[in-house]
């Protein structure tokens, strides 16, 4: 039976952390796999660690704070070294819907695709598909996207993603530092990864404010476009 | 270029030598990195001592006065200092994320591997 691990990251999420994990911990998956989880604490200041000893949570914690891109690649180096086959990113703050990681995962295990990425926009039955100027940036990378690379992903900044084991051993050594999720898209569809999007839902984050401020957003789309551009001069491989 | 110009030049050119020297002795800078200092107050020197060095320059590239000639390799020199340091930043950003990775999962793992003694020393106990 195929190992499938949740990458959970997580940066102060006391407040999320043991609900999201319960969640994962009730979910019965349908499809043939064994599922395990790693939260990664990515140096949380608050009691995210100490939480997750006292409540017996598999954590994996670094010794100081790296960011998102070095929280998450932590997450697919121990996916490799421990011999998983599928390895699923899934947020610490309950945004994501674990009822989807059937879907999400099924063109991974059926060997139809390499990397799967989790879309709120494809039929629009997701709970929550963000504010109107989030909708307008995510069209503007998915356009950026299919300019330089071909590919059509209608929801590049999603962090819902799967990916198989060759995809696994590409990205722990291969991950953006930070607002790494369309960046890495392109670098897959570079290398010749197969890459499909799989419909899937997603709430409101329950606790706390998204990471991402007004400036923080500017910044955010020069600097994506910037990294999207960058990779894709990057030399394409052969499949 | 004025005699008070080519002093000063002069000066600073062997202060810094001799600070880069002394601190690459004292292992408190690496040699490679002391490298770009030296050329820059080599470079400085050499128009100190040879102004018609610097007027051949001016010359070449249509300077009006060998001091703006100064100015000109001076914020060059910071460019490319700037740009080597930027460089040095990003690999160690680089190598400092690959250590805290490394270090982290070494950790869990001899965590999980306590725990896992733990257990087991407990199953004989009972």
């Amino acid at each position: 039976m195929k190992k499938v691990l949740l990458i959970i990251p997580a940066y102060n999420e006391e407040k999320n952390i043991k609900t999201t994990v319960d969640n994962v911990l009730s979910y019965t998956p349908e499809a043939a796999y064994e599922l395990d989880y790693i939260v990664v604490n990515d140096g949380s200041r608050d009691g995210t660690g100490e939480l997750c000893r006292r409540e017996g949570i598999q954590c994996l914690s670094l010794v100081q704070n790296l960011g998102i891109g070095g929280a998450v690649q932590s997450g697919y180096l121990y996916a490799l070294q421990n011999g998983y086959d599928i390895a699923v990113q899934f947020d610490g703050d309950g945004q994501h819907d674990i009822a989807s990681l059937d879907a999400l995962v099924a063109p991974v295990l059926n060997e139809e695709a390499d990397f799967t990425v989790g879309s709120r926009f494809i039929d629009g039955t997701s709970d929550f598909r963000s504010t109107f100027m989030r909708r307008l940036g995510i069209r503007y990378l998915s356009l950026v996207i299919r300019i330089v690379s071909g590919g059509r992903i209608k929801d590049p900044t999603s962090g819902y993603r799967a990916a198989n084991r060759k995809a696994i051993a590409f990205l722990s050594s291969n991950y953006p530092a930070d607002y790494p999720e369309p960046e890495s898209i392109v670098a897959l569809m570079k290398k010749g990864f197969r890459l499909r999007e799989v419909q899937v839902n997603m709430f409101e984050r329950a606790q706390g404010k998204s990471s991402i401020s007004f400036w923080k957003s500017i910044y955010y789309m020069f600097k994506v476009s910037l990294a999207i551009l960058c990779t894709s001069m990057q030399r394409k491989e052969k499949n | 270029m004025s005699l008070h110009l080519r002093i000063a030049m002069i000066v600073l050119a062997v202060v810094v030598m001799v600070i880069i020297f002394r601190s690459v002795n004292k292992k408190h800078m690496r040699m490679q990195y002391s490298l770009v200092w030296i050329i820059i107050s080599i470079a400085l020197l050499l128009l100190a001592i040879f102004p018609v060095l610097a007027q051949w320059l001016c010359f070449l590239f249509g300077i009006e006065t060998p001091s703006n000639l100064i100015f000109l390799l001076g914020i060059l020199a910071l460019l490319l200092l700037n740009f080597t340091q930027t460089g040095i930043v990003s690999k160690q950003a680089e190598q400092i994320k690959t250590l805290t990775q490394a270090l982290s999962l070494h950790q869990y793992a001899q965590e999980k591997g306590d725990a896992h003694e733990d257990k087991e020393s407990g199953n004989e106990k009972r």
